[in-house]
């Protein structure tokens, strides 16, 4: 049976004038992973702190494990392990000293899948948290996080200053929570991690939401990206269902490239096999594809 | 050289910027001591014979040459030499804790913050930071000096000339790079700002305590210490050029130490090598209490090694207070034996009450340093993991608030422990522990009811922590030159420092003692109840 954990229902936030969330409504089930997509400054970090009852909110509400976030902070972070964006720690103590209060401090101990995670993640707890790159304090506060065994685990941006092997241990740990049944909320720029993980996505931009669903729904945000070649025209390829962005190389019409839905290849690869394929490359959206659709102004129709 | 100080320019036109308004504050403040000292004087001098002696003669009881320093023995005293007695030390100490912070600000903060890393990848010199630095200081103290030479020529007190205030000035100056020096030195030594800060105002502390030892107990000895170099200028009188030239010869060596230790120095380095840390955190560290013991363990031992030494300092003098009645040829002749005692031992508790302020402030400030640091924590981003977790903001509040009041309190009470006790070591007639439960009954909630107010400020309004510096640092300016200015009764009793204004000799009165206890508790609560309701910025 799924409950819902997290429901956030038309929430407003403003700073003074500044107003930072317009409009966010979303809600996480048990059991999901949730990825929240969002460029710099949409709102992202300010909608987790609202979740976390460290802001009020101006407007409209949010509730965690269905208690309302602000009032019932006490009762609800104890179910809860947050690594925030930007991992500041106490400069003159230890790694290893800090992993041990923030889990303590959260009734938890240090136990076996603590060691596991300082190995895997090759943090050198002795040293003092001045001494750790941005990565490292990432670390720290990441180990702390996947050792205690919650309800809900919120990560904003949390690989960001990992290498490639740490955010792949990152990734597993996570795959390992889902399997265990737990919710998660994802913050993230980096799509491939979000496709990996997560179940639903919703994007948020100058503090609204312009998207949301499951990745199936969602499925035409990761159009694959077509260049090919024929040995004949293919100009009635623009007339075919699932063909977006086309754009012909070549006046004879035999060179292309063009954005496909995943669910139309079918269709377009009999359509191109007419034609005689020469060459073709096909590559996933990149992230800035994502940002040029959705992030940016002119992405703004995608949110119908 | 010049390859190492490329582009210092930049920096300093961009740390000018940075720092103005807080350097702009400092010389406000500075302005308006100076102005209202030299006015307040020259309007007691002017046409009152009998003020001015009495002036005097406040002047060199024990207490007020162990807090202001000494003033010269002449025949005729006019406004001038009055005013070199006074301000010269005050004036000193207040543009030490200006320049300390500023110089600190501009290297060690930089430093820490990751701003000189970026910075130093430019095409910028190895010492064009300290170079900025170092310039920075030396047009804020030229224009600072400029100020006090136009202020003392306006108001023109009886007994200077054009000399004498050019003098003055270029004195206050030489005081500024000398600690601003210090400070600079203590910057390169250490790898952050916290160390380098207590180094800077450690050695401010030490050179006030041993100008004030030697000033009661031996004068040729104050040239010990730098503050007593600007003593034995004897301005407006004596104008000894060559103790300048002292400070200046000492400044130029500790700068020039600063620039060779920061050439060849790695970036972020220290020269005390660090040890490495635990592996895991000891089975103590599980609350917020003992985080704060964890992190802020060494500024609390180092507040209470201070004041006990400040306290046996102070202490130690006390014999000097009582026999300077005792030696007193006239005294001598009219009082006998019995009335010596007790004239002496109202002097050492005048003495007492004078220096009561001071232990409370430093308590005070030792305290609110705690209370304050939560609002920094959160502004560092240290807590936000924290909040995120099981305990409450109550609890967190709660704990950095209670440490606070519970470092004042040890602070002021190990301060007037060492004091009592070192002094009745000394006296030949020693004080009655009556004496003892006055100072602390009276002191202990004073230093909590102003920690309460910092208490209070951090939770409500957390922006404007000045307003606490401001209402307890006029309350302490009152309350020390009150008696000198003639201030009214009124003004005194707007903080604890006027509250408390006839301890030791007498206990607390119970309204006042019933204001502090009550003021504690409510700015307690409302600083709980603030920050259970504020916005976190993380």
């Amino acid at each position: 049976m799924t409950t819902t954990i997290i429901k956030l229902d038309h929430l407003q936030k403003k700073f003074g004038k500044f107003v930072a969330l317009s409009d966010v409504s979303f809600t996480l089930e048990t059991g999901q992973i949730l990825g929240f997509l969002g460029p710099n400054g949409a709102g992202k970090s300010t909608t987790i702190r609202i979740i976390l009852g460290l802001l009020k909110s101006s407007g409209g509400s949010v509730s965690v494990f269905g208690k309302d976030a602000w009032q019932n902070d006490a009762k609800i972070h104890p179910r809860i392990a947050y690594i925030p964006g930007d991992v500041n720690l106490w400069p003159n103590l230890s790694g290893g000293e800090i992993i041990d209060l923030l889990l303590r401090l959260n009734n938890q101990k240090h136990n076996q899948k603590t060691d596991e995670l300082i190995k895997s993640f090759e943090l050198d707890p002795k040293k003092k948290a001045h001494t750790y790159s941005r990565g490292n304090r990432q670390k720290v506060a990441l180990i702390a996080a996947l050792s205690q065994d919650v309800d809900l685990y919120i990560f904003d941006e949390p690989t960001a200053g990992l290498d490639p092997l740490n955010e792949q241990t990152f990734q597993t740990e996570v795959l390992k929570l889902k399997k265990a049944g737990k919710s998660v909320l994802l913050s993230s720029h980096i799509l491939s991690e979000v496709e990996r993980m997560c179940d639903s996505i919703v994007i948020i931009r100058e503090g609204q939401v312009i998207a949301s669903g499951s990745l199936a729904q969602l499925r035409h945000l990761s159009r694959i990206k077509i260049a090919v070649a024929t040995a004949t025209s293919m100009t009635d390829i623009s007339n075919q269902v699932g063909v977006y962005d086309l754009t012909y190389k070549n006046t004879a019409h035999t060179k292309a490239v063009f954005t496909a839905d995943r669910d139309a290849l079918g269709m377009i690869m009999k359509t191109l096999a007419a034609k005689t394929i020469l060459d073709i490359q096909s590559t996933s959206p990149t992230l800035e594809d994502l940002f040029l659709r959705y992030y940016g102004k002119q992405g703004a129709h995608y949110a119908d | 050289m010049q390859t190492s100080n490329r582009n210092a320019k930049y920096l300093l036109l961009t740390n000018l910027q940075q720092n103005l308004k807080f350097s702009l504050i400092w010389l406000i403040l500075l302005l308006t001591m100076l102005a209202s000292g030299a006015s307040k004087l020259e309007a007691a001098f002017v046409g009152k014979a009998s003020s001015s002696i009495a002036i005097v003669k406040i002047l060199q009881a024990p207490s007020m040459m162990a807090m202001f320093g000494t003033i010269p023995r002449v025949a005729t005293y006019n406004t001038a030499i009055v005013f070199a007695g006074v301000m010269v030390v005050f004036m000193i100490i207040l543009q030490a804790l200006w320049v300390m912070q500023l110089i600190i600000r501009n290297t060690c903060v930089q430093e820490e913050n990751g701003l000189i890393e970026m910075i130093r990848a430019l095409n910028v010199g190895r010492t064009a930071i300290i170079t900025a630095t170092l310039l920075e200081l030396l047009i804020d103290s030229i224009i600072m000096s400029g100020f006090y030479f136009l202020l003392l020529f306006t108001i023109d007190m009886n007994g200077t000339n054009l000399y004498g205030d050019c003098l003055f000035a270029l004195g206050m100056l030489s005081a500024n790079l000398l600690f601003g020096s210090i400070a600079l030195l203590f910057g390169q030594l250490t790898n952050n700002s916290r160390t380098a800060s207590t180094l800077s105002y450690m050695f401010l502390l030490f050179t006030y305590l041993l100008r004030l030892v030697t000033d009661l107990k031996q004068q040729k000895l104050t040239w010990f210490s730098p503050i007593g170099w600007f003593e034995k200028v004897d301005f407006y009188t004596k104008n000894n050029l060559w103790e300048l030239g002292l400070s200046l010869l000492v400044s130029i060596l500790v700068i020039s130490s600063a620039f060779i230790i920061g050439s060849n120095r790695d970036l972020g380095s220290s020269i005390i090598s660090e040890r490495a840390g635990r592996t895991t955190a000891a089975s103590w560290l599980h609350s917020i209490p003992t985080l704060l013991w964890r992190t802020e363990r060494y500024l609390f031992i180092g507040w209470l090694i201070s004041a006990v030494i400040f306290g046996c300092v102070m202490g130690s003098m006390l014999n000097g207070v009582g026999d300077i009645v005792k030696t007193n040829s006239l005294y001598r002749k009219i009082l006998d034996v019995g009335q010596i005692n007790a004239a002496n031992q109202s002097m050492i508790l005048s003495f007492l009450g004078m220096y009561l302020s001071i232990f409370i402030a430093l308590a005070a400030i030792a305290g609110v340093q705690i209370v304050f640091r939560l609002k920094r924590d959160d502004n560092f981003g240290y807590l936000s993991i924290i909040h995120a977790g099981k305990p409450t903001r109550i609890t967190i509040s709660a704990s950095y608030y209670c440490f606070g009041l519970l470092v004042g309190g040890l602070v002021l009470s190990a301060g007037l422990l060492a004091l009592f006790f070192t002094g009745n070591t000394v006296l030949n007639q020693p004080l009655p522990l009556r004496y003892l439960e006055h100072l602390l009954s009276a002191s202990i909630p004073a230093v909590t009811s102003f920690i309460a107010l910092g208490i209070a400020i951090s939770g409500l309004w957390p922006r404007l922590s000045i307003l606490f510096w401001i209402y307890m640092g006029s309350g302490l300016i009152v309350k020390v030159f009150r008696g000198l200015f003639d201030l009214p009764k009124q003004i005194d009793n707007l903080t604890p420092f006027g509250w408390i204004t006839n301890v030791p000799l007498t206990a607390v009165s119970q309204m006042w003692l019933s204001v502090m206890i009550i003021s504690t508790g409510v700015l307690f609560v409302l600083g709980i109840a603030g920050y259970r309701q504020q916005d976190l910025t993380l």
